[in-house]
């Protein structure tokens, strides 16, 4: 390029160079502002993408605890049920190779106890994974505000002494004592033995910044109650959650209380805080429960039972009964009735096939969208004006939906309902040849109901899919 | 009206002394038979006698005995809707005879049961059992063989029907007489003192209602193969139920609801029990 400059020169002259050097200069400057510039508004996309993948993670991450409470639950169903079908199983049994039908009618009994004990164990499962799911979209809507790089400023100590005190900073009528006093409220809060609770409040909330309060709140701040509703097991959160925070970097009132009126509630477009000099915005889309349904693959193996014991019964039934030719039919057709669809066993998605499973949690995404607005920035070359967004998508998922080594016992039964059948056959007569021999009559019972073995089985993960 | 209510005082002495009469037949039995086991019982609203024999005899040899000493006597084999190895029908006017025969360990025995059935009313198997019948009929004292639970007092005035346990699990149904206010009531003040905290308590009615509302139905499609009850989806929607918890070792849940053979009878306590 000097070169360029010098080609065709006749004469050369001392300080020619100088308007190169110059322009290279400016467009060096030119270049590093550019530079700046881009460099500023990459940091400022990228912290808006892990926002919204901090966010959905943290929202996965939150639904595997459901997903393993859930586990917990439907094994703790199980044991309690296997438990109740034993005690059944044995009086219908007794009712015919003993004491006749008294044992039936004490079976009916032990049916009303369990069949109460299963709907509510379902019915709180329902409310666990409301919550569940209630949780996760509040998790979302922390992780993705706290990531998002705010930096809303704290009010000054003069504001802090004109909103809580009602004191005119400019009227210097304070001793330097009680500007010290009130400078140690501003900064650390209120005395921990305060008495005047009403003013301890005002401190508080007069010396934090506005996004501080938001997050703190979680009634009236980032979860608002009056949107998104309390969490609690009766209620169902929304599927789609559009919350915001708008602030302004000057001026007095440089931060809006989001708890208040400000925004305007519910929050419908034109958003109240898009009208702010900054603001941040989350929405989330996503389900809102997973569909919860009874289950009673049971019905199996009892079918399995009442194949096996209908001709032991022919044989072993007591003389006086013998008969009633048609009363093993009646008893036996009453328990497969009982251990039907009317007997749920545990916790399964939809109809329980693995396909809604995967409905259910693989294929159930959270979707994270995270919008960051900020006004033209001086700094560079030019000023730019910038509103970033960015999307995540997570599931929560079973780690070994297909894996039978790593299923749980529960599964394991429930899942190969036969040896069940034939394990109760074998454990209520006695029997240990033919079919029997060799035969586990059962699970142990002992790890049915001790939940901590099986549910260590049940393992549920949480990944980001992506991000746009 | 004094002639007609003597025809029917006549009628009726007429119908019982025949209906005795025909209870009372005794089927000539064969040589060598011992009686084990009598028993009159209630299925389906009919009065059963039964009676257990054993025999010397093959079995081959006491059907065709019966067979052919039951024609003599001039009943009629009825043919089973069901076939049922051993199991023989006979029938004469109103009575019926049910024949068993079977072998044991080696030997023959056989059960002779009657029952009056009137012409056009249905027979055994087209019967659905009751809790009225005496085969149903739920203990009218302590369950022999069963005994309470040391760590939980048994409800007041009741009587225990069954205690099934199962690796330190133990289910026992009880029956009293008492109501479930002052069933729950017994077991709030007197289960503390015995070292349980009560977790939890709630009434059914609740969790009926809002299973029902979860799962769209009006109904829970609850029903039970013997009549005479109450209705179970009532008794389900009834029934009270309270947790409580012995120091992290032990958890019982105690449910009471009505007696679904009759509410009358009071209510049915059903203790869960797991130990640790």
């Amino acid at each position: 390029m000097f070169n360029w400059f010098c080609e065709g020169k006749t004469r050369y002259e001392k300080g020619q160079a100088m308007p190169f050097f110059i322009a290279l200069i400016a467009i060096l400057i030119i270049l590093a502002l550019i530079v700046m510039n881009l460099g500023q508004l990459a940091v400022f996309r990228t912290d808006v993408s892990n926002a919204a993948d901090a966010a959905a993670l943290a929202a996965a991450s939150s639904l595997t605890g459901t997903l393993l409470g859930l586990g917990f639950k439907s094994d703790s169903m199980f044991g309690f049920g296997l438990v109740m079908i034993l005690a059944m199983v044995i009086a219908f049994t007794v009712a015919l190779l003993a004491s006749l039908g008294t044992s039936a009618t004490i079976g009916i009994a032990i049916y009303i106890t369990y069949l109460i004990g299963q709907y509510s164990d379902l019915l709180q499962s329902v409310g666990e994974v409301r919550m569940g799911w209630a949780n996760a979209k509040q998790t979302a809507i922390s992780y993705a505000f706290n990531n998002l790089g705010i930096d809303d400023p704290r009010p000054t100590f003069n504001q802090f002494l004109n909103w809580t005190y009602d004191i005119n900073p400019y009227n210097n009528t304070l001793t330097s004592g009680e500007i010290q006093a009130h400078y140690n409220n501003y900064t650390n809060g209120p005395p921990w033995n305060a008495t005047n609770q009403t003013l301890a409040r005002k401190m508080i909330n007069n010396s934090r910044s506005g996004f501080a309060r938001f997050m703190e709140d979680d009634k009236k701040g980032y979860w608002n109650e009056q949107i998104f509703g309390k969490i609690e097991p009766s209620r169902t959160v929304p599927k789609k959650i559009t919350i915001g925070y708008g602030w302004n970097a000057s001026g007095n009132n440089s931060y809006a209380d989001p708890g208040q009126s400000p925004h305007g509630w519910p929050p419908t477009p034109p958003y109240k805080w898009q009208e702010y000099e900054h603001w941040a915005e989350v929405k989330i889309n996503s389900a809102s429960t997973y569909r919860l349904a009874p289950a009673s693959v049971i019905g199996g193996a009892v079918g399995e039972f009442n194949a096996r014991i209908t001709p032991y019964l022919n044989d072993h039934l007591p003389g006086i009964l013998k008969i009633l030719s048609t009363i093993i039919n009646i008893i036996l057709k009453f328990v497969a009735m009982v251990f039907n669809v009317r007997f749920p066993t545990h916790l399964t998605f939809v109809d329980g096939t693995l396909a809604d499973m995967a409905n259910e949690t693989t294929d159930n995404m959270i979707n994270v969208t995270v919008t960051r607005s900020r006004p033209p920035k001086t700094a560079g070359l030019f000023a730019f004006n910038v509103t970033a967004s960015a999307t995540a998508s997570s599931h929560a998922f079973q780690q070994y939906p297909n894996d039978a080594q790593r299923s749980s016992t529960v599964e394991e039964v429930l899942f190969r309902p036969q040896p069940l059948g034939l394990g109760l056959f074998c454990w209520i007569t006695n029997t240990h040849t033919g079919d029997c021999q060799g035969v586990q009559a059962l699970p142990p019972i002992e790890d049915l109901l001790n939940s901590s073995k099986l549910n260590s089985q049940h393992l549920f993960e949480a990944e980001i899919l992506q991000t746009k | 009206m004094k002639k007609l209510t003597l025809v029917f005082f006549l009628s009726f002495l007429l119908i019982t002394a025949a209906k005795a009469e025909d209870l009372t037949f005794e089927l000539p039995l064969p040589a060598g038979s011992t009686l084990t086991e009598q028993k009159d019982f209630t299925y389906g609203g009919k009065e059963i006698h039964a009676a257990v024999y054993q025999s010397r005899q093959k079995k081959a040899a006491l059907v065709e005995y019966f067979i052919s000493t039951l024609k003599q006597s001039g009943f009629e084999q009825v043919p089973l809707k069901e076939q049922v190895p051993g199991l023989f029908k006979f029938s004469k006017g109103s009575l019926r005879i049910n024949l068993a025969v079977w072998e044991e360990s080696g030997q023959a025995k056989f059960t002779i049961g009657k029952y009056l059935l009137a012409a056009g009313e249905a027979d055994l198997e087209d019967r659905t059992p009751s809790f009225k019948d005496s085969l149903f009929a739920p203990p009218k004292e302590d369950a022999a063989g069963t005994t309470d639970l040391a760590a939980v007092p048994r409800p007041p005035k009741s009587v225990r029907w069954s205690n099934y346990s199962i690796s330190g699990s133990s289910l026992l149904v009880y029956a009293s007489r008492q109501s479930i206010a002052e069933l729950s009531g017994f077991y709030r003040t007197k289960m503390p003192y015995l070292g349980w905290s009560l977790v939890n308590e709630f009434s059914s009615a609740d969790v009926v209602r809002d299973y029902k509302a979860y799962l769209g139905k009006k109904d829970l499609g609850l029903s039970l193969p013997i009549e005479g009850g109450e209705n179970l989806e009532e008794i389900v929607a009834s029934a009270y139920v309270l947790d409580f918890l012995k120091a992290d070792k032990a958890r019982v849940r105690i449910t009471i609801f009505p007696n679904f053979t009759d509410k009358k009878q009071g209510n049915i306590v059903q203790i869960s029990y797991y130990g640790r």
